[in-house]
C-alpha cells in the first residue's frame, strides 16, 4: 500500500486546523457552562436580581461561543472516517463506542437541556430551570469525559486485542472497563476539564477588568469578578496537583513524548528539570540548556523517586527502532519542549494572578495595574490550551495510536500500535486541499463574525433583552 | 430476519436516522421555507424561533447516529465517509452555516447582516436535505466499492473504486444508476422535509407564516407522492451482479439461511434481481401505508390542524423508512461492482463484545433521551406569532 505523501501532510494539517478551531470554543464552553450556573444558584438561593443579570449576561456569551464549538465538533467527528479511514475500520470497534455514548449520554443533555437554560426564563418553574442549567453544565463536561476516553486510548491503547476480519486485520475490544478507566484518559479528562474552568475564570475576569477599568456597572462585574477569582484560584491550583499527576502517567506510558518534553537525550538517574533549552536534533543534543537547579527533580516527579532512571530519547530511539524498524520515533524536541514550558509557566502565572486579585479584591476597581494586566491576560488561557493539545498531539508522533507502554519503556503488545502514515484515506491531493482550504476560510470567517459579536456584547454590558434569536 | 446483535444495532441506527429526519428534519424543512413564508424581518424572527429552542438538541440525532455508526459499523463509517468526500464535505459546511446562522442573525441590527444569514438559512438546510436524500439513493443502489482484503491488502478495507472527480461527478450523474436513484431520492426528501416544516410551522405558529406554510403545504403534496412512487419503482428494478458465489459466501458472513435465500434469487447470469424487494409483500404494506399517511397529513393541513399534520407527516416517513430498511437488509453498502465487495452488517459490524456493551447503553440512555426531549418539546409548544414576539421585544425594552 503506498501513501500519498502530499494526501498525509494535508490530512494531518486539516485535523490539526480543525482542533485547534474546536478548542477555542469548546473550554470556555465547559468552563463557563459551570459558572453561568453558580449564577443562577445565587439568583434563586438569594433572591437577588445581580445575580438573575450576571446569569444572563454571562449566558448570552456562553451561547455565542457555543455555535461555533458544536460547528467544529461535528466536523472533527466526521473527519474520522473522512480522512483516516484505515484508522477507522482498524480502531472503530473500541474508539467508536466512547464517542457514541459521548453523543447519546452528554450532547443530548448538554444542548437539550441548554435550550430550557437559555429560553425558559419565566417561562419553566425555578427548579427546573436551575436543574436545567446544571444539567447542561453537567453534560457538556460529560462529553469532555468521553471524548477524552477516545483520545486516552489513541495515547495509551488498552483493553484490546488485534484479530484478522475478513475485511482485513483489526483492533478489537478485550475488556470494557479498562478502556473506561485507562489512567491516562482519566487524568486526561480532569486536567481538560480544569484547564476550561481556568479559561472561562480568566475569561470572566478579564471582561469585568474592562468594565471595572472604565468605572461602569462596578458592582455587577466586582461581583463577578470576585466569583471568576474564587473559582479560578481553586481550579488554577488544582490544576498544578493534575498536572503533576498527568506529566507521570506519559512518562510510564509515553516515554518518547516526555524525553521530547524534558529534551532529555541520554538516559539519566537523578535526572534534573530543564528551565529553557535549545536542542538539535540531528546530533541528537542539545546545544544551550539551562537546568534548576534541583538535582534529581525530573526523577522525582516522573517517577516519583529522585533517583529514579528516565530513559533518554537516545535509548528510547534505538529501542523502538529495533522494535518496530527504520523510522524516527523522537518527536521535535524543540517544539514539544517550549510548548510544554510555556505552558507551565502560564499555569504557575494563573496562580499568581488569582491570589493577586484575591489579594486586592476590596478596592478592585480602583487596583488598576491588576486590572490591566487581568484585561490582557485574556488570550493567555487560550494559548495554554492550544499548546497543552499540541503536545500531547504532537508528542504522540510517529504514532496515531502509541502502541501500549508500561513501567517507563515496556512495550507490551508491539501490533497494536498504529503509525499515522499507515492510517489515511486513500483520497486525492484534490480532494484534500480542497476541503482544506475550504474548511479554512469558512473557518476563519466565522471565527471573526464570532469573535466580533462577543466582543460586541461582552462590552456592551448587562442589558435587559428579550431571549430571542 | 435474524435477531442477533447486527441485527439489533441495524435496527437502532435506522431509528437514530429516523429520529434524525423526523426532529431536524422540521428543523430543515422550516429553514428551506424561510423566505417563502416570512416577508418581514419581524416574521422571519418568529420563524427561526419557531425552532429556537430545540433545533439545537435535534442535530444531536446525527451527530449521535455518527457515532454509533461509528461503533457498531466501523467498516461502514470508514468506507462511506472517505468514499463520499467531498459530498459529506458540503454537508457539513451546510450544517456549520445553519447552526451559526440562527445564532448570529439577530445579534446585529444591519440589514445586509441579516440579509447574509437569511439565505445561508435557506441555502444550508436546503443543500443538507438535498445530499442527505442523495447520499441514501447512492447507497442504496450501490457504490463502485470494492473489498480490498480479497486482494490480500490487510489494512485498507472498502475503498471506492473511482477516483476524484468522477466518483463526485458520479454520484449526481443521472446517467449511472446509483446518480440516478440518488437524484430521484434527493427530491423526494427534499419535498418530504418541506411538508414536515408545514406541519411544524402550522402547529408552532399562527397567523401570516402559518397561513403561508398552509398554502405551500397544499402544493408540494402532490409533487411529493409522484416522486415517492417513481423512487419506489425504481428501487424494485435495482439489481446487484454476483462475480463468484463462493466469495459472496466467504466475504459477506450472512447466516447460511439468509445466504441461502439470498442465492437461490440469483439467476443463471449472477445477476441478483429486485434485490430490494426481497420482502415484497411486507414492504408494500408499508409503501401503502406511508402514501395513506399522506393523504391523511394532506387533509390535516386543509383543516390547518397542526398537530394532526405533525403526527401524519411523521407516519408518513416511519412507514417509507421500514420499508426502506426491510428492502436493504442485510446490506449496509451494496457493491455496484460485484456483491462480494458488499459491505453487509455482517462483515461490517464491530466485535459481539462491542456490540453487547453498545446495547446496553442503547438500552439505558436512549429511552431517557426520548423522555426529556419530550418533555421539552411539550414546554416549547406554546404558540408564537409576529405579535406576540413584537410584544416581547417590546416589554423587554420597557423593562430596562
Amino acid at each position: 500500500m503506498t501513501v500519498d505523501p502530499f494526501v498525509l501532510l494535508v490530512s494531518r494539517l486539516q485535523f490539526a486546523m480543525t482542533a485547534f478551531f474546536h478548542f477555542v470554543f469548546v473550554p470556555l464552553t465547559l468552563g463557563l457552562s459551570t459558572l453561568s450556573a453558580i449564577m443562577l444558584t445565587l439568583h434563586y438561593a438569594t433572591g437577588k436580581e445581580i445575580y438573575r443579570d450576571m446569569a444572563k449576561f454571562w449566558a448570552k456569551l456562553f451561547a455565542i461561543n457555543f455555535a461555533l464549538g458544536v460547528a467544529t465538533g461535528l466536523v472533527h467527528e466526521f473527519e474520522f472516517g473522512m480522512n483516516w479511514s484505515v484508522y477507522s475500520r482498524f480502531m472503530g470497534d473500541i474508539f467508536g463506542a466512547p464517542l457514541a455514548i459521548e453523543a447519546l449520554l452528554a450532547f443530548f443533555m448538554e444542548s437539550t437541556f441548554m435550550g430550557v437554560f437559555l429560553f425558559g426564563w419565566d417561562r419553566v418553574p425555578k427548579s427546573v430551570h436551575l436543574l436545567a442549567a446544571w444539567l447542561s453544565s453537567i453534560g457538556s463536561n460529560l462529553s469532555a469525559l468521553w471524548i477524552l476516553i477516545a483520545n486516552g486510548w489513541m495515547q495509551h491503547p488498552v483493553g484490546a486485542k488485534v484479530e484478522m476480519a475478513v475485511a482485513g486485520k483489526r483492533a478489537v475490544l478485550a475488556d470494557w472497563w479498562a478502556v473506561v478507566f485507562n489512567p491516562v484518559a482519566d487524568v486526561k479528562f480532569w486536567h481538560t476539564t480544569t484547564a476550561g474552568m481556568i479559561l472561562s475564570a480568566i475569561f470572566v475576569l478579564s471582561i469585568s477588568a474592562y468594565h471595572l477599568l472604565k468605572k461602569q456597572h462596578v458592582e455587577f462585574f466586582k461581583k463577578s469578578a470576585y466569583i471568576a477569582l474564587i473559582f479560578g484560584l481553586i481550579a488554577s491550583v488544582g490544576e498544578v496537583v493534575i498536572g503533576d499527576i498527568h506529566a507521570h502517567e506519559v512518562a510510564k506510558t509515553q516515554p518518547t513524548k516526555l524525553a521530547a518534553m524534558e529534551a532529555l537525550w541520554e538516559s539519566k538517574s537523578n535526572a534534573n528539570i530543564l528551565l529553557a533549552v535549545w536542542a538539535d536534533q540531528e546530533a541528537q543534543k542539545n546545544i544551550v540548556e539551562i537546568p534548576l537547579p534541583i538535582p534529581g527533580l525530573l526523577s522525582l516527579l516522573a517517577a516519583h523517586d529522585f533517583n529514579a532512571k528516565i530513559p533518554g530519547a537516545k535509548e528510547l530511539q534505538e529501542k523502538f527502532q529495533a522494535q518496530f524498524g527504520d523510522g524516527n520515533y523522537i518527536p521535535p524536541v524543540n517544539f514539544m519542549f517550549w510548548a510544554f514550558h510555556i505552558m507551565v509557566y502560564l499555569g504557575f502565572f494563573f496562580v499568581v494572578l488569582f491570589i493577586w486579585g484575591l489579594a486586592k479584591y476590596k478596592d478592585l476597581e480602583n487596583a488598576t495595574t491588576f486590572l490591566k494586566v487581568a484585561l490582557y491576560s485574556l488570550p493567555l488561557p487560550y494559548i495554554a490550551c492550544w499548546l497543552g493539545w499540541a503536545v500531547a498531539e504532537v508528542g504522540r508522533q510517529p504514532w496515531i495510536v502509541y502502541p501500549p507502554v508500561d513501567d517507563y519503556g515496556k512495550i507490551l503488545m508491539p501490533e497494536l500500535g498504529l503509525k499515522t502514515a499507515q492510517a489515511v484515506s486513500p483520497l486525492t491531493s484534490i480532494e484534500v486541499i480542497i476541503t482544506y482550504v475550504l474548511f479554512a476560510l469558512t473557518f476563519t470567517g466565522l471565527a471573526i463574525a464570532d469573535f466580533y459579536l462577543l466582543a460586541k456584547f461582552a462590552t456592551k454590558g448587562p442589558e435587559k433583552e428579550a431571549e430571542l434569536y | 430476519m435474524h435477531f442477533d446483535l447486527q441485527t439489533i444495532w441495524a435496527i437502532l441506527i435506522a431509528i437514530l436516522l429516523t429520529g434524525y429526519i423526523l426532529t431536524d428534519g422540521f428543523d430543515l424543512g422550516v429553514g428551506i421555507l424561510h423566505p417563502f413564508v416570512a416577508k418581514t424581518d419581524i416574521e422571519r424572527r418568529v420563524n427561526i424561533n419557531a425552532i429556537g429552542p430545540v433545533w439545537d438538541g435535534n442535530e444531536v440525532w446525527f451527530i449521535t447516529a455518527g457515532g454509533a455508526a461509528f461503533a457498531a459499523f466501523p467498516e461502514v463509517y470508514a468506507a462511506l465517509f472517505s468514499s463520499l468526500y467531498i459530498a459529506l464535505f458540503v454537508v457539513l459546511l451546510a450544517l456549520i452555516y445553519r447552526a451559526v446562522s440562527f445564532e448570529f442573525r439577530s445579534k446585529e441590527e444591519s440589514e445586509g447582516w441579516r440579509k447574509f444569514w437569511d439565505q445561508s438559512i435557506f441555502w444550508s438546510s436546503f443543500i443538507t436535505a438535498l445530499l442527505i436524500g442523495v447520499a441514501l439513493g447512492n447507497i442504496f443502489a450501490g457504490l463502485p466499492i470494492v473489498n480490498s482484503a480479497i486482494k490480500g491488502e490487510p489494512l485498507l478495507g472498502f475503498v471506492y473504486a473511482e477516483k476524484f472527480p468522477i466518483s463526485f461527478i458520479n454520484l449526481i450523474n443521472p446517467f449511472t444508476s446509483h446518480g440516478l436513484f440518488g437524484i430521484l431520492v434527493g427530491i423526494a426528501t427534499v419535498l418530504f422535509i418541506v411538508m414536515h416544516g408545514v406541519s411544524w410551522l402550522l402547529w408552532k405558529t399562527e397567523g401570516s407564516i402559518a397561513e403561508r406554510a398552509r398554502n405551500i403545504g397544499l402544493k408540494v403534496w402532490l409533487p411529493f407522492v409522484v416522486m415517492y412512487v417513481v423512487c419506489t419503482g425504481f428501487a424494485y428494478t435495482v439489481s446487484f451482479k454476483a462475480g463468484d458465489l463462493e466469495l459472496v459466501k466467504r466475504t459477506l458472513q450472512l447466516p447460511p439461511d439468509m445466504f441461502q435465500q439470498i442465492a437461490s434469487m440469483i439467476d443463471n447470469n449472477g445477476v441478483l434481481h429486485h434485490a430490494l424487494f426481497r420482502f415484497p409483500v411486507i414492504e408494500l404494506i408499508f409503501i401503502v401505508l406511508a402514501a395513506l399517511c399522506s393523504v391523511g397529513w394532506l387533509f390535516a393541513v386543509k383543516a390547518a390542524n397542526g398537530a394532526k399534520a405533525f403526527l401524519f407527516s411523521v407516519l408518513t416517513f416511519l412507514f417509507a423508512a421500514f420499508a426502506v430498511t426491510f428492502g436493504v437488509y442485510p446490506f449496509a453498502v451494496p457493491s455496484s461492482i460485484a456483491l462480494e465487495h458488499s459491505i453487509t452488517i455482517y462483515n461490517g459490524a464491530s466485535s459481539q463484545l462491542t456490540l453487547t456493551v453498545m446495547l446496553v447503553a442503547a438500552l439505558i440512555f436512549t429511552p431517557i433521551v426520548i423522555a426529556y426531549q419530550a418533555w421539552v418539546y411539550k414546554m416549547f409548544l406554546f404558540k408564537i406569532s409576529p405579535e406576540s414576539i413584537r410584544k416581547e421585544l417590546e416589554e423587554a425594552k420597557e423593562q430596562y
